[in-house]
């Protein structure tokens, strides 16, 4: 016999994320009697979790994060809540189409990175459905909730992206010893045992950035890539590690040194001589937190190398760069530190290291239990009263240690006009896509009103079509990549309406059905932006904050530190994982 | 478990507070007094870090109905099992690097007040932290007298309560957003004579666009000052005018350093040289440093600081942290090495007065490391000092309660702790008048409010809902963790949290 459930009994809960959030989020949910709450994380548990994803133990380590979590709270589910746990990446739109979306009445992010949550904000904005999003950064930490297209959406506040570095001083001319680390781990590593083919460079290619147009420079880097490609198909032999370091450390630095023009300004690099660095001085290398001398390093590059081999030889394909897989970790670090030794740029430890290639963001269970404490309490507001009324009951709360309080909450703002996600109209296209691109640029415009095809038209961040590239036409959509869960972009070339952003889903009908939207015209382009920033640069009290991970932004385009509103960080709650895309 | 093993379970905290922290940590032995839920979820925050050891009092009872609706650490196997021993082992399980011991009170023989009053100053000595859900003023006493820091944390339905009883707190690795200070406008020789070395204008585009930014500030105070009576900008107006000046040096659009040095300009003029916390901190050394029973490790780092700053122009020891910055390797190295250089002369200086006022103490001295002193030196921008009167009723009530809405929910916490210290039972809504006439014993002042939230709280029936236990243990246990490692700026002293409008509010009772 059913009864009809009442208050949160009758609430159906989307979590996404089963780390550190996530568990005491999990545990908090239940424990405000939630009716049923979907669990997806594609995780697996590490030993580095347990300092702070209390429902996971050493014996659980390996296990998938999502189906532990479940287990392991069942024995305290007093409220019968419903679980049901998916080890699964979010982005699976086969197992996650928009539509399965639409059964939730909530989503709760407990993401570790900015890429995870926009895509949920995306699948709100789609759906109407309310977000409760929440980071934490070491000891500081932030709760929000969102409503989609009422309240400020988790794309309306602009993040910075993050830095990266010209091919050049990445390959040629590194000067700071992040440039080193990354020439270790994108390039080295990644050239040697990740890939299948080094990724070519084409020297008239405008969308590489090589930061030079030194053609003796460019010619040097194909070369390299070449030398290293033809290396990497020895990789089985016995002479491998050798081979590598006299290529890498010796033979490449002589070559670049040729290039004089390099070294005008410049201290010149001085190739390593192996045979002059005795090997039996390494000695004890102590704890990660040590820094290694240059004798140490050369000995924990060649293990490090021996092992990857031996790794290889045994069947492994592609490793990836891990920062908890030791062998890979310390092949980085080693010939991140022989490199810069030979450009005399300060070494570094293993520990640092770890951090700066492995975008460690520190992680404690103290902050984690208040900000999914909050996150849960937040979201009783939501489920009573009228949407107005929850609107206006509702907090964001951040950290803060600035003044009276211990976390300042605020209200809710309004969208900003200017968001690229929030302040476009955006809707379900359903399409056939065996459909030729013509069809659908025809239907856009009878549909839309478009002057003369005067649009472009994107699929993600790729463009497929405006008025001054038109290969397309003739081809199928499905040739062309547009599938079930793609996002596809149109733009008014004549720049009067906004840009659309459409959900694509599937019919074998032959048709092409686009929704009804109001597509509101651009508003007009602020200017003096210049100036604003100037005046927040005079005040001091807004400084924000020299943050020691803003190193970490720098490797990959993946997780920045966001910097919101004054005093407060919030971001990715853990980052020791690589993105879910 | 190694060592290795370790440093990789704790990585995440580690690059928070370091060895350092984490050896307080694993050698802090703490006491909970009668756990609750929300000191059950303190407990776990401090298990899975790796807190040394924990001991739990608490009455002994068996498990039954509603104890395991309550905690979520006792599962549906328990029942009818000792609760304190399930307790115990189930959070231990969080961590087998942590160790515990158990105290059941038989409550034939006596109250757990009872116990707490027969035991003698070594039982106490052995922790560091002593945990509660209400204020027992002999323990405070007591504890106070033997300077162990107590904390007070309760919960009941949607508010909660945490104070915190510290004789003084003295912190100097506070970890402050930023150790950086480049003193552009106090340069030292080798600072001096490297930027005099450089003829900015003459350099091509190249070396032009690699000259590290605080050189180009340097240069442009330097202007600055020439042309304008050798005086600093001051309005907004000239701050505006001296980063056109960088501007105008420019060869080229794209000249990153430039750009730097005019993105940080607004940093050169904060001509503070000790910070009015260090004033605060030198204005107590009397107090402290001369006083054999409050002189600590601190203290006589400061006393020695003090001597710094008057042999040294009013200068605290330099840092030696550079920012990242635009520039070559070889010039960024040069510049480090001139800050690492005078950092280091500081810290040799701070060593020398260090080392005679530790001779002039004598057997009196206590022992302080290389590590402890370079920490301290870096950090002596940001020293935390405070110190609380740790009376049960706080000198300051009144003020605090004309001041802050929120004071009420405080109030309503003292109110029905006295209640319950009186009748020995929880109140219910018959007994709202006499709560408010107990609220005459605290503050003079009426306040309707007052009704308001006492009927919210004694509807409660004194019950800890689970979510505000978890959010109050994670506040909780951020505290006692700073407590333990003596690193960040701690909760001084007292908090309240509402959970019906999400709102903390923190407040220095005295």
């Amino acid at each position: 016999m059913t009864t009809r459930k009442s208050g949160l009994q009758a609430v159906l809960v989307l979590l996404v994320g089963a780390g550190g959030i996530g568990c005491e989020l999990l545990k908090d949910l239940i424990l405000l009697g939630y009716g049923e709450v979907h669990v997806v994380d594609l995780d697996t548990i590490d030993l580095s979790n347990l300092n702070r994803q209390f429902l996971f133990r050493q014996k659980d380590i390996k296990k998938p994060k999502a189906s532990t979590a479940v287990n392991a709270v069942e024995s305290f589910n007093f409220q019968k809540t419903k679980l049901i746990p998916y080890q699964s990446s979010i982005y699976d739109t086969d197992l996650f189409p928009l539509s399965w979306f639409k059964q939730f009445d909530i989503i709760f992010n407990a993401l570790d990175n900015i890429a995870a949550r926009s895509y949920i904000n995306k699948i709100g904005l789609f759906l109407n459905k309310r977000i409760m999003e929440s980071g934490t950064t070491g000891t500081q930490g932030q709760a929000q909730p969102t409503f989609p297209n009422k309240t400020e959406c988790y794309d309306c506040v602009h993040r910075e992206t993050p830095k990266t570095f010209p091919v050049c001083t990445i390959r040629s001319t590194p000067s700071q010893p992040i440039h080193c680390i990354h020439w270790a781990k994108s390039f080295l590593f990644n050239s040697l045992f990740a890939e299948d083919e080094i990724s070519s460079i084409d020297e008239n290619s405008e969308n590489q950035n090589l930061g030079t147009d030194n053609k003796d420079e460019i010619k040097n880097l194909i070369n390299e890539n070449n030398e290293l490609n033809d290396l990497k198909k020895s990789i089985l032999n016995e002479n491998f590690t050798n081979k590598v370091i006299e290529k890498i450390f010796q033979k490449d630095i002589e070559k670049l040194l040729l290039i004089t023009s390099l070294w005008k300004s410049r201290t010149p690099p001085i190739p390593l001589n192996v045979s002059q660095i005795d090997l039996s001085k390494a000695g004890d290398l102590g704890t990660g937190q040590n820094q290694w001398t240059i004798e140490q390093n050369l000995k924990v590059f060649i293990q490090s190398t021996k092992n990857l081999q031996q790794r290889v030889k045994s069947g492994e394909k592609e490793i990836e760069f891990d920062k908890d897989d030791e062998d890979t970790l310390e092949f980085v670090a080693s010939a991140a530190n022989l490199r810069s030794f030979i450009f005399g740029i300060p070494l570094k430890s293993k520990f640092d290291i770890k951090s700066i290639a492995g975008n460690i963001i520190p992680a404690i269970a103290t902050t984690n239990a208040i900000i999914a404490g909050f996150s849960a309490l937040l979201s009783i507001k939501l489920f009573n009263n009228d949407i107005g009324t929850q609107i206006e009951e509702s907090k964001s709360v951040y950290t803060s240690q600035g003044n009276s309080k211990f976390v300042s909450p605020s209200w809710l703002t309004d969208p900003n006009p200017n968001c690229a996600s929030c302040s476009i109209p955006r809707g379900i296209i359903n399409i056939d896509n065996e459909k030729t691109f013509q069809d659908l640029i025809t239907a856009l415009v009878d549909k839309y009103g478009y002057e003369d095809e005067e649009i472009s038209i994107s699929l993600g961040s790729k463009l497929l079509y405006d008025p001054d590239f038109d290969d397309n036409k003739e081809r199928k959509l499905l040739e062309l990549g547009i599938k079930y869960g793609e996002h596809l972009s149109i733009s008014d070339e004549t720049d009067v309406k906004k840009t659309i952003d459409f959900y694509v889903e599937l019919n074998q009908d032959g048709e092409i059905n686009l929704p009804d939207l109001e597509i509101p015209n651009k508003p007009k382009v602020e200017e003096q932006k210049d100036e604003n920033k100037e005046d927040e640069d005079e005040d001091d009290d807004f400084e924000l904050l020299d943050d020691n991970n803003d190193d970490v932004l720098i490797i990959e385009p993946v997780e920045p530190v966001e910097k919101r509103k004054i005093d407060s960080k919030s971001s990715d709650e853990h980052l020791d994982k690589k993105q879910k895309i | 478990m190694t060592q290795v093993n370790k440093e990789e379970k704790y990585d995440r905290q580690l690059r928070l507070w370091a060895n350092s922290g984490q050896s307080s940590l694993e050698s802090a032995k703490i006491l909970i007094i009668q756990p609750t839920s929300t000191t059950s979820e303190l407990l776990k925050n401090l298990i899975l870090p790796g807190i040394g050891h924990f001991t739990i009092i608490d009455y002994d009872s068996k498990i039954n109905d509603v104890d395991l609706s309550n905690n979520f650490y006792l599962g549906d196997d328990d029942l009818g099992k000792s609760k304190i021993d399930v307790l115990a082992s189930n959070l231990q399980e969080l961590n087998h690097d942590v160790s515990y011991s158990i105290q059941k009170i038989d409550p034939s023989q006596g109250s757990i007040e009872d116990f707490i009053n027969a035991q003698n100053d070594l039982y106490w000595s052995q922790f560091d932290l002593v945990i509660s859900n209400y204020q027992l003023e002999s323990l405070i006493t007591k504890l106070n007298d033997l300077k162990i820091p107590i904390m007070i944390i309760n919960s009941i339905g949607f508010y909660g309560f945490l104070r915190i009883f510290k004789s003084t707190f003295e912190i100097y690795e506070t970890h402050p957003q930023s150790l950086i200070d480049l003193r552009i406008l106090s340069t030292w020789d080798e600072l001096q004579n490297y930027s005099d070395s450089i003829d900015l204008h003459s350099l091509d585009i190249e070396q032009h666009s690699q000259i590290p930014y605080l050189i180009i500030q340097l240069k442009a105070v330097e202007n600055w000052r020439l042309n304008h009576d050798n005086q600093l900008p001051t309005t907004s107006q000239e701050k505006k005018q001296f980063k056109e000046l960088i501007r105008s040096w420019k060869k080229d659009h794209y000249q990153l350093n430039f750009d730097e040095a005019i993105d940080n300009s607004h940093k050169i003029f904060n001509n503070v040289k000790i910070p009015s916390n260090v004033k605060d901190i030198f204005s107590h050394i009397d107090e402290y440093y001369n006083d054999f029973n409050k002189r600590s490790v601190f203290w006589i780092l400061v006393k020695a600081l003090k001597e710094f700053v008057d042999l040294n122009d009013g200068f605290l020891p330099l840092s030696g942290e550079l920012p990242d910055m635009d520039s070559t390797t070889e010039n960024y190295i040069k510049l480090q090495n001139i800050y690492l250089k005078k950092a280091q002369e500081d810290l040799a200086k701070l060593k020398d007065i260090l080392i005679k006022l530790r001779l002039k103490l004598g057997k009196e001295s206590l022992p302080i490391s290389d590590e402890i002193l370079k920490n301290f030196a870096k950090n002596s921008k940001f020293l935390y000092f405070s110190q609380n009167s740790n009376k049960l009723i706080p000198l300051n009530f009144n003020k605090i309660f004309d001041e802050s809405h929120n004071s009420l929910i405080l109030l309503s916490f003292f109110i029905i702790e006295r209640f319950q210290k009186d009748t020995k039972k929880f109140p219910t809504l018959q007994n709202i008048d006499e709560l408010i006439k107990i609220s005459h014993d605290f503050v003079t002042s009426d306040d309707d409010s007052l009704h308001l939230i006492l009927h919210e709280l004694v509807r409660s029936e004194g019950q800890e809902l689970n979510n505000i236990a978890s959010l109050m243990g994670g506040i909780g246990s951020q505290e006692a963790i700073k407590i333990i490692t003596k690193q960040y700026i701690p909760l001084d002293n007292t908090l309240i949290y509402d959970g019906i409008n999400s709102v903390t509010e923190r407040w220095k009772l005295d």
